[in-house]
């Protein structure tokens, strides 16, 4: 399926957005703008090359940073910055009409790419999602992700990782 | 846990009896301080679990030793990107233009 992604604009029709998980719809009709004009985090929309309008899927990208309960030394010595500063996938959606043909997967690699494009200006060191449930952390993992054992539903992916990926010119 | 959402009319106005009821449908018996109430620009009430909301604005995540330990091998040893995501990236080339 063919796609342009682009930023959330005022040309995007939110309001018929639906990828069946009310959470995410609400959040992009509702406060993906604020979270934009806020800077709280950047709204990237895909629609398709001839309807510009109607999104198709959408996902959000916001700073964050990772801390340890303890830290010695031994350990902050090895980090280059402490806290840890990671890019964090904030959501992630699909329209209902285009699940089951791999966009999910395609905007999630649009999504790493563009964490791996920033950090070349700002370095950060993963990039961070936090899955809804166990079905949606697992299709992380089968990506590459890696969950924590205590927090299972947050899982990560070091830049090294997205590094070796090819990216797209610019 | 749900996300309630009460628009307002063309006025740009939330009833008072509306909103009642909907708390009352959603939330009779049970006490909504794990709730946040959000008014949005155009006068819209959105209700969020607490939780969603704090784990938004803390913008930190603590990890355990364990998960630190987790965290640091996989930053000392990255591993090769998995197959799903190596051909959803061949896939993107071909499908994903920007602008």
């Amino acid at each position: 399926m063919k796609l342009v992604v682009r930023r959330l604009d005022a040309h995007a029709d939110r309001d018929r957005f639906d990828c069946g998980v009310a959470p995410l719809d609400e959040w992009l009709k509702r406060q993906a703008g604020q979270a934009e004009r806020k800077r709280l985090a950047s709204v990237w929309i895909a629609t398709t090359p001839d309807d510009s309008a109607s999104i198709v899927g959408y996902y959000s990208l916001a700073p964050w940073q990772i801390a340890f309960e303890e830290c010695p030394p031994a350990v902050s010595k090895k980090l280059p910055r402490y806290p840890v500063a990671v890019t964090l996938v904030a959501r992630l959606a699909v329209a209902r009409a285009a699940q089951g043909r791999g966009v999910g997967a395609e905007l999630l690699v649009d999504a790493v790419f563009r964490a791996h494009s920033a950090s070349e200006t700002v370095p950060v060191q993963a990039v961070v999602v936090h899955a809804k449930d166990e079905t949606a952390a697992n299709w992380y993992k089968r990506h590459g992700f890696v969950s924590f054992s205590d927090r299972p539903l947050h899982l990560f992916l070091t830049m090294e990782t997205i590094g070796a990926l090819k990216h797209p010119p610019g | 846990m749900p996300v309630t959402v009460l628009r307002p009319d063309a006025k740009g106005r939330v009833g008072l009896d509306s909103l009642t009821r909907l708390l009352r449908q959603r939330y009779g018996g049970q006490p909504i301080s794990g709730y946040a109430a959000e008014i949005t620009a155009d006068g819209t009430i959105v209700l969020r679990p607490r939780v969603e909301v704090d784990a938004e604005q803390a913008a930190t995540l603590v990890l355990t030793t364990r998960d630190r330990d987790v965290f640091l091998d996989a930053l000392a040893k990255p591993a090769r990107p998995a197959a799903p995501l190596r051909a959803a990236a061949k896939r993107h080339g071909k499908n994903i233009a920007r602008s």
